[in-house]
């Protein structure tokens, strides 16, 4: 399950960025604006799970998110 | 970088953002021939204590890298409809419009508003600097059209 969220995730930010990015880029690194950001945020709460508001303050690379998805799972 | 967002009293948060206030002033500002920069800490110290405004902050270890002060009044034809937030100022530093700072800031706006009952915010931004996507993905309706003119001498 982990291995396809996680390939899922990339897969997301590739086709939004254009360009391949690793678990532990951060959302810094790869130079997402808020707009990004929050089109991302978007896109995962359509496709792979629900993340609150709050959960988003925490959310500082894509690992991140693969962990908050899979604590739920859980 | 790791940005803790707070709502802060308007001295705490004074303090630190004069230094933003010029830069903010020249990016954004319209009719900055006309109209100087003068901030009116009395009325804003003011609102503050009559909890009438509401300061949400980004730091970055320490250092203030954003604001947003929102007033919180009730709109004088809806008065039993409970507190109202209206834009007043914000603003992210330049280096730090990445990583979803600026989306987290009115994150934390809305939520502070919400545990003390605000009803309903209202968000603007300038037409040089449009936010309408990022509004929309936060949830918030395009409802108004708001136009300006000077006619001061």
């Amino acid at each position: 399950m982990e291995t396809n969220t996680a390939e899922q995730l990339l897969k997301i930010l590739e086709e939004q960025l254009g360009e391949k990015v690793s678990l532990d880029t951060s959302f810094e690194e790869m130079g997402m604006d808020s707009l990004d950001f929050m089109e991302f945020i978007t896109e995962i709460r359509s496709t792979l799970g629900p993340v609150s508001d709050k959960e988003v303050f925490s959310l500082t690379k894509p690992r991140d998110v693969l962990n908050l998805l899979d604590a739920k799972i859980a | 970088m790791r940005v803790i967002y707070a709502v802060e009293r308007w001295a705490d948060y004074a303090k630190d953002a004069e230094a933003l206030w010029p830069a903010h002033y020249a990016e954004l500002a319209l009719d900055q021939d006309k109209i100087k920069l003068g901030v009116d800490y009395e009325r804003y110290e003011k609102a503050d204590a009559e909890g009438h405004g509401m300061i949400v902050t980004a730091r970055d270890d320490g250092k203030l890298v954003g604001y947003f002060i929102a007033m919180l009044l009730p709109h004088l034809h809806y008065k039993d409809a409970g507190k109202m937030a209206y834009p007043d100022v914000y603003y992210v530093l330049p280096e730090y419009r990445t990583a979803g700072v600026g989306a987290k800031l009115l994150l934390a706006l809305e939520m502070a508003c919400k545990a003390i009952g605000v009803t309903k915010i209202y968000m603007t931004c300038k037409l040089h600097q449009d936010h309408s996507k990022l509004f929309e993905l936060l949830g918030y309706k395009p409802t108004d059209i708001v136009f300006t003119k000077y006619i001061g001498e």
